[in-house]
Parts: C-alpha cells; sequence; structure tokens
C-alpha cells in the first residue's frame, strides 16, 4: 500500500483493462478484475477508492455489480463509474438506476478519464472528512452532554444547601436590611437553580428525551400561575402587567412546559420594559391552536435580528456580545417547547412601540 | 415530668451545605442531628449513637445512598429511612423504595417547611413502633409472670400477644 488512491477496473477483456490501467497507473494504484463475482469478492478485502466498471460483461452485468457495490455496506461514498459502449438514453437511465455514479464513453478518452476520476475521488475524501468530522462532533457533543448533567447535579446539590440556609435566615431575621440582603441572596440562588434546570430541559428536549405530554389545561389558571411567579419582579420594577384570556378556556397543552415558556418571555418582557410602562400577556384559544402573545414595551427588535431570536444563544445582547443576565436560553427553549406542540414561536412589532413574542401551540399531536 | 423520647437524625451527604442547613433547619425544631460524608462513615455511627432516622443522599464517593439504606434496612431495621437526591432519574425512586424501604423520598432542592412536616410524622411512626414493642414486652413479661401464678396459660393474654404479633408485623 502507498499513499496514492486506489482504482479498480473491471472488464472481461484483457485489452479494454490494459488500455485503462495505462492511462492511470502513473497517478493510481490499480487493481483488476475480470468479472463481477471476483470484483465484489476483492471489494471486501481491499481498500478501494473508485471503480471503474464495464457494462457488459458475460455473467454479472455492469448493472447488476454496480447495484451490489451500491448496497454494501460501506464506511464512506464509494464512486462507480460506468464504461459502456453504447450511448443510447435507455443504457444510461439502466445505469442511473443501479445507482451509477457517472458514465465514460468507450473508446475512453484519456484526458475525460483521468478528469472525470480526479473530480470523484476528491468527492470521496471530502465525503470521508465529513463523516470523519461528524463522528468527532458526535464525541463532543456526548462528552457535552455528559459534562452538562453532572454539572447540573454537582451544582444542584450545594445550592439546595444554600437556598435551605437562606431560608432559614429570612424565617430568623427581624424585618430590616439584613433580611432584604438575604432576600436578595434567596433570589439569586433560585435563579442559578432555575437556569441550570432549564439547561437540563433544553437538552432533554433537544434529545426528544422530555416528551411533550399533553392533558386538559386551564388555560386562566396556567396564565394566573406564570404570572404570579414574576409579580414580585413587576412591582419592584414598577411595570403593570395585564393578562387577558379569550376563547374556551380548555385546552390540551403541556401545562408545565407551556407555563414555563410564558414565564420565560414573561421575564424578558419585564427585564427590557422601563417602569412607568406596561407589558401584557394575551391567550388566545383559537380553532385548533393555542396562541400566546407577550407584549413589551423594550426597545423593539431589529429586522435583522427577529429570525434568530429563538436560535441557542441567539438573543440581541448575546449577538452584540454585551453583558446580560442568562446565555440566550430562555427563548430557545420557548421555540422547542413551541415545536413540540407542532407549533412555532415568532416575534412581532408591537404597535405604539415594543415587541410581541408570539407562540403557537397546536392542541392537537400532530 | 414526662421526658421527650430521644430524637436523633443521621444526615448522610458528601455536601457540607446540605448537612449544615439541616443541621440547622432540624436542629432548630429540638432533633439531634448527627451528620455523616459517606454512606460508610453513617454506618460506623450508627453502631455507635442511638437514630431513630436517616436521610442520605444518593450519589457519594463510595457506598451509594441506596447500597447504604439497604444495608440500614438489614442492619438497623428500626431506623426509618428517607432519600433526598438531586438525582433526576427515576430509576433511583423504584430503587429507594424497593431496596431501600424508604419512608420518603426528597428531590433537592427541598422545601424547609415540608421537609420539617416529613420529619415530624417520621418521628410519629418512630414513636409508635416504640410504644408497640413497649407494649409488646410488657404483654410477654405479664404472660410469664401468669404462668408462674397459673400453670395454664391466660388465655386473654395469648390472644394480646396474638394481636401485638401480628400488629408489629
Amino acid at each position: 500500500m502507498d499513499g496514492r488512491a486506489c482504482v479498480l477496473i473491471v472488464d472481461d477483456e484483457e485489452r479494454n483493462r490494459t488500455l485503462v490501467r495505462a492511462m492511470l497507473r502513473d497517478q493510481y494504484r490499480i487493481l483488476e478484475s475480470e468479472n463481477g463475482a471476483a470484483a465484489l469478492e476483492l471489494l471486501q478485502r481491499e481498500n478501494v477508492d473508485l471503480v471503474l466498471l464495464d457494462v457488459m460483461m458475460p455473467g454479472m452485468t455492469g448493472y447488476e455489480v454496480c447495484k451490489r457495490v451500491k448496497e454494501m455496506q460501506l464506511q464512506s461514498f464509494l464512486p462507480v463509474l460506468l464504461i459502456t459502449a453504447l450511448s443510447d438514453q435507455e443504457q444510461k437511465n439502466m445505469g442511473l438506476q443501479a445507482g451509477a455514479d457517472d458514465f465514460l464513453a468507450k473508446p475512453v478518452d484519456r484526458r475525460e478519464l483521468l478528469l472525470r476520476v480526479r473530480s470523484f475521488l476528491k468527492i470521496r475524501a471530502q465525503d470521508m472528512l465529513i463523516r470523519l468530522q461528524l463522528k468527532k462532533l458526535t464525541t463532543l457533543q456526548t462528552a457535552k452532554d455528559e459534562m452538562l448533567s453532572l454539572m447540573v447535579h454537582d451544582l444542584r446539590s450545594p445550592l439546595s444547601g444554600i437556598i435551605a440556609h437562606l431560608s432559614i435566615l429570612i424565617d430568623e431575621l427581624p424585618d430590616g436590611e439584613s433580611r432584604e440582603d438575604a432576600r436578595a441572596a434567596l433570589r439569586g440562588a433560585d435563579a442559578m437553580l432555575k437556569s441550570l434546570e432549564e439547561s437540563l430541559q433544553i437538552r432533554l428536549l433537544e434529545e426528544g428525551q422530555l416528551p411533550i405530554t399533553r392533558s386538559s389545561v386551564d388555560l386562566g389558571s396556567l396564565l394566573g400561575e406564570a404570572v404570579a411567579t414574576l409579580t414580585a419582579v413587576a412591582r419592584r420594577k414598577g411595570v403593570e402587567v395585564s393578562t387577558a384570556v379569550e376563547g374556551h378556556a380548555k385546552a390540551s397543552l403541556d401545562g408545565k412546559l407551556v407555563r414555563r415558556a410564558i414565564e420565560n418571555l414573561l421575564g424578558n418582557a419585564l427585564k427590557y420594559t422601563p417602569g412607568g410602562r406596561d407589558v401584557s400577556v394575551t391567550v388566545r384559544h383559537l380553532l385548533d391552536a393555542v396562541e400566546v402573545d407577550v407584549a413589551d414595551r423594550g426597545p423593539g427588535i431589529p429586522a435583522e435580528l427577529k429570525a434568530g431570536m429563538f436560535e441557542k444563544f441567539g438573543s440581541v445582547e448575546a449577538k452584540k456580545g454585551g453583558a446580560r443576565k442568562g446565555f440566550g436560553l430562555g427563548l430557545y427553549l420557548v421555540k422547542l417547547v413551541a415545536e413540540g406542540h407542532a407549533g412555532r414561536a415568532q416575534v412581532l412589532d408591537r404597535e405604539g412601540g415594543g415587541a410581541v413574542f408570539r407562540v403557537r401551540l397546536a392542541t392537537k399531536a400532530a | 415530668m414526662k421526658v421527650l423520647p430521644p430524637r436523633t437524625i443521621l444526615v448522610v451527604d458528601d455536601d457540607e451545605q446540605v448537612r449544615s442547613a439541616l443541621a440547622r433547619l432540624l436542629g432548630a425544631a429540638g432533633y439531634t442531628v448527627l451528620g455523616a460524608g459517606t454512606g460508610e462513615e453513617g454506618l460506623q455511627t450508627l453502631a455507635t449513637h442511638p437514630v431513630q432516622l436517616v436521610i442520605s443522599d444518593q450519589n457519594m464517593p463510595g457506598m451509594s445512598g441506596i447500597e447504604f439504606l439497604k444495608s440500614v434496612r438489614e442492619r438497623h431495621p428500626h431506623v426509618l429511612r428517607m432519600m433526598l437526591t438531586a438525582d433526576q432519574n427515576p430509576d433511583i425512586v423504584v430503587r429507594s423504595i424497593n431496596e431501600g424501604e424508604v419512608y420518603r423520598f426528597i428531590r433537592k432542592p427541598w422545601d424547609n417547611t415540608s421537609l420539617r412536616t416529613m420529619v415530624h410524622f417520621a418521628f410519629e411512626i418512630v414513636l409508635l413502633e416504640e410504644e408497640n414493642r413497649q407494649l409488646l414486652a410488657i404483654v410477654r413479661r405479664q404472660r410469664a409472670e401468669l404462668r408462674q401464678v397459673r400453670p395454664s396459660p391466660d388465655a386473654e393474654a395469648e390472644m394480646v400477644l396474638a394481636e401485638a404479633e401480628l400488629f408489629e408485623r
């Protein structure tokens, strides 16, 4: 074996093989078979990079050999070029059906042969490279996922201790600044815990391990619960939150995940809406879907960023590279929840300034 | 004056934060709280200290929580067991119940108030079982005394004993 690519010539006529070999032997390692069975047998043993296949052969025809080669479980793309004296379309169609990659007409032209062989070897090399990279990526992804699970678990336990300690402190301290400090610290710890849970949930949703479990959900109470978790934030900022439910109150959704999605959207809306202005959350029960609109009075989303808003780490700040709380996973989770419900998430302009984040959730499984 | 029975809890967790938080929380509620960083250490403590309740983590260096609770069940069957873990794997719940025969399974982070309530109820069970054992001992002793006075076994006492034995099971 040398570093050169290996070409297998399959032809029953020795004269033809000699001719083609002469054209290629300076640049490639050449193997030869005089019939299809021998070629297939050889392919099992040898590391062949390209097959030149004569169509008209006794026994197995070139088409049959080609079909068998393409059915073989190979590690990567193996180009098969059919050599045929016939130039009519029907022959070519048969070759295409057998999975051939290209055709060369007899008599074979040297320059054309060299060009085709070189092109297909290049494609094969690229294919191998892509497969290698894919394998590496998969390994990296697995390592990352394992690392994330480990991290979430290892952090959740001490964080639970911190939360318990702070809760005791808040219970025991008299009203005053110190108690408020402890409360602020507890909020921070809760936020940390929430983002840990979020990264884990996203991973599970991505892997399809966290399936959407639908049940009949009361939209009013769902919205109420989601808003309740953030009323303290809204009050501190002086932002008024209004809610509305339109249409039939019960819908078949994954209540827990949808609530999380609304909380994420509302959390963002509160973050970007200045004090004294309003945020509104509207849940509309349509014919076969539930639409949730979370409208803020923030700076709005520039048109060129709208499409990427819901991508992983795709939030406006993440793009600008500026300081920000969170890593742009919140909206990504919203998107995964929407897609899990055969729906989608989008961002629109709000009349009078601000943005509207709209999530559409189908009420029937796709 | 009635003397309060001892109420001692052993917390087994490799995380110091968790041990100290539970010691503060349950200590303030009047329990004596002992701590151990590993299952092995926990078993040593149980061999030398009277303990009524253990609360154990699952993922620890060395012995796992389930292994530890299983050993507790075998060596100290009267000690009530709880699992407190950040592990999300549903398999752990099933194994804790089947292998560790836990009284409660709690996820981290826990809520202080509900944890206190669970511990309170756990001790009610501990007390009931203890009382039951004491009553049984009394019945046995009285039966033995009755036999001394009258050679034929007392039918009523036999019945109480059978009842008590059934109850304990």
